[in-house]
């Protein structure tokens, strides 16, 4: 049987925790979350305030996750290595002293930080220095696994869904078409939206950009419907050029294009070297018309929607 | 009825709401000795701003992230990256400080308009790791934004407390066609999409919370396993198919100019309630009359939760990990916190106070039986309590 996928992740985790030298990893960040720990949960919308979600420590190898039940936590996550939801402070420093090799960590990683947080980590891990570790996710979270393409490919499915029932919609108002892609998504599969799915209709096009979440991870797709369908050629170029040791394909006169990572969600927008199994929302934009697409980075780029909408 | 048009029926005037906002935040920041504060936590954002909060993933929160900075002694706030159009600010342009990039264009811009003041003077809600890198606001030394946000926010102006109402009431409406929707064999998915689709045919983009329709077993024991030893919920997991009589708890959330709603009810799968089930309701609603006597200017937290207590019996009612009841703005869950882990210690020298807004979502639970648990919006006033919902009914359960 394969390595389960938040093992395969927690390892690259750990690995590059010991390449860092760092004892302990303190996330509060949803998506580096999940990354390194499996966990899945309630989805609410925006920015989070930074908290002790998830605390990965090195010398046992252990995973310690906020949570007050074990539903969606991954087996191997031990039901006492939870901590639960708690509005007190002092609740929250008692449960985080307990965790073994937290107090005596030198190097303690965190992808982001409050004052209440600072105060808290000068108590529990008085010896301890900070280092800024979102980068460390960031790079680890990169390549992708391939049960993480599989999600992503789901995912894709279901926007794909959202797609076909604006197009069955139209002629409609952009609020009733939006309003039915939504209901469609949810009934395919996701009712977790990636971004705020978008239908916009300017004289004969309909602009539509959708996207959702299957287990944490993204899919998406972009499509202007009533366009001329030879000018998806333009979009197609740029999606073959996603190529491993390449540059992220760039805008030229008239074509614009916005490449970004994807992955849990949306990553940081991409600038450097491509690397093989790296995934990518790619969207050009030539006049009215509009694409958008997931593409893995291969030597055969992979879009991650098999068919054309 | 349209957002718009029920906000001109509710008198909401965007204008004077954020106006009013601004100015409960400088005075907190001016009683509190706090010279600027540094926001990047999206909902503060827009508190000091009007800026949007997305209604999408916290990844693409962090990537469409702007930042504010408010000096006490300033004019306009500022706002770095985001979208400015439309707002009262000194706009900066920027990228998300969820980058180097965009750490390094909020780090110079703060130098630029707080280079005067000593780091102890500047208040802040949040760094994120490029933030950190770029070393500007400093980690050590500032101080925390907390205490300003929450005195600032924790009493509602009416137009606040206009836009909650609003959000309640079309939450409410677009609940109506979900409930009838709950037959055995339907599954949670078929509830959520008509839910997120009819919530936009009433003109709301934004829903805060994948929405919970969540089946709760009979008996704690049959649930996940908790660190409480009590009910988990909600979990937000799978994509359950009902079965005839089976107890769905209801939670969702829709915001109306960045203010939330929250809807909870508890509704039966196929079937009216049985004698024992429609006890639990009576039990629920003898806590919240016994809450809402006790609710007034001057009462404290405690006094809420020693009703609700004395009504269920001697047993409080309400989840361990939760709360009897919490308030509501620009979070889906802020102060005031009311008989949480913080102790009866704090709930006692918790004074409530007219504008604060306090839901009540006591649960009653008989393990074996059953369980019911509702939510109820109350706002409180200079003589005591008004509802901010519109009276949505408690179907199949009946008041008597």
């Amino acid at each position: 049987m394969s390595t389960p996928l938040h093992v395969e992740r927690r390892d690259r985790v750990l690995s590059a925790m010991a390449d860092a030298d760092l004892d302990v990893l303190v996330l509060g960040e949803q998506a580096n979350v999940v990354y390194a720990s499996g966990h899945h949960r309630l989805w609410t919308a925006g920015t989070r305030p930074h908290a002790p979600t998830c605390i990965v420590v090195r010398r046992t190898g252990a995973t310690h996750l906020l949570s007050t039940w074990d539903e969606g936590v991954p087996d191997d996550v031990p039901f006492e290595h939870l901590f639960g939801i708690t509005w007190n402070p002092e609740v929250m420093g008692a449960a985080l002293a307990a965790i073994p090799g937290l107090s005596d960590a030198r190097r303690l990683g965190v992808d982001g930080m409050t004052a209440g947080f600072l105060r808290a980590v000068g108590r529990l891990a008085p010896g301890a220095e900070l280092v800024v570790a979102d980068n460390l996710m960031a790079d680890a979270r990169r390549t992708k696994f391939a049960a993480e393409v599989d999600l992503m490919r789901a995912a894709c499915g279901i926007a794909a869904a959202g797609l076909e029932a604006v197009a069955a919609a139209l002629p409609a108002t952009d609020a009733a078409a939006t309003a039915l892609a939504v209901d469609a998504m949810a009934r395919a599969g996701s009712s977790r939206p990636v971004d705020e799915p978008s239908v916009r209709t300017t004289g004969g096009t309909t602009v539509v950009d959708l996207g959702v979440l299957v287990e944490g991870y993204e899919g998406g797709i972009g499509r202007t419907l009533g366009a001329d369908a030879a000018a998806t050629t333009v979009h197609e170029r740029i999606l073959a050029a996603c190529l491993p040791g390449g540059p992220p394909p760039a805008s030229v006169d008239g074509i614009d294009v916005e490449v970004r990572g994807a992955g849990l969600g949306a990553e940081r927008p991409v600038t450097d070297t491509l690397e093989a199994d790296m995934v990518l929302s790619v969207t050009t934009t030539a006049g009215v018309h509009r694409w958008r697409d997931l593409v893995l980075v291969a030597d055969e780029p992979l879009p991650l929607l098999d068919r054309n909408g | 009825m349209t957002p718009a048009a029920l906000t001109n029926a509710l008198g909401i005037d965007v204008g004077r709401l954020r106006a009013e906002r601004l100015q409960r935040l400088r005075d907190n920041m001016t009683a509190q000795g706090v010279g600027a504060l540094v926001l990047t936590h999206a909902p503060h954002v827009g508190y000091a701003t009007g800026h949007g909060v997305p209604a999408a993933d916290a990844s693409m929160g962090n990537v469409r992230r702007a930042v504010a900075v408010i000096r006490a002694d300033g004019d306009r706030p500022h706002l770095v990256g985001g979208e400015p159009d439309g707002l009262d600010v000194i706009a900066h342009p920027g990228s998300t400080p969820d980058t180097d990039d965009g750490a390094r264009a909020l780090a110079a811009v703060l130098d630029d308009v707080l280079g005067d003041l000593s780091p102890e003077h500047v208040a802040v809600d949040g760094w994120t790791g490029p933030m950190l890198r770029a070393g500007t606001p400093t980690l050590v030394g500032s101080a925390d934004a907390r205490p300003v946000i929450t005195a600032a926010t924790i009493c509602k102006t009416a137009d606040e407390l206009a836009c909650i109402s609003a959000a309640q009431r079309i939450n409410e409406e677009a609940m109506l066609d979900v409930v009838a929707g709950l037959a055995p064999g339907v599954h949670r998915s078929d509830l959520a999409a008509t839910f997120l689709r009819r919530i936009r045919e009433l003109g709301i983009d934004r829903s805060m919370i994948d929405p919970i329709f969540q089946p709760m077993p009979r008996s704690v024991a049959d649930g996940p396993r908790t660190t409480t030893g009590d009910v988990a919920f909600p979990t937000g997991l799978g994509d359950p198919a009902y079965s005839e009589g089976d107890l769905v708890w209801v939670d969702s959330g829709i915001t109306v100019h960045g203010y939330a709603s929250d809807f909870g009810r508890t509704w039966i799968c196929g079937r009216g309630p049985n004698e024992a089930e429609q006890e639990l309701f009576d039990r629920w609603r003898a806590v919240i009359d016994a809450s809402l006597a006790a609710l007034r200017p001057g009462a404290t937290s405690g006094d809420l939760c020693r009703a609700a207590t004395a009504a269920n019996g001697g047993e409080r009612p309400w989840l361990p990990h939760f709360y009897l009841a919490h308030g509501l703005g620009i979070e889906s869950a802020e102060m005031p916190l009311i008989g949480t882990d913080l102790g009866e210690e704090f709930d006692d020298a918790f004074v409530l106070a007219p504008g604060m807004v306090v839901v009540l979502e006591p649960v009653i639970w008989v393990d074996g039986v059953g369980s019911y648990r509702a939510e109820e919006v109350i706002a409180v006033t200079d003589d005591g309590w008004r509802a901010l919902g519109g009276e949505h009914p408690y179907d199949p359960f009946v008041v008597r």
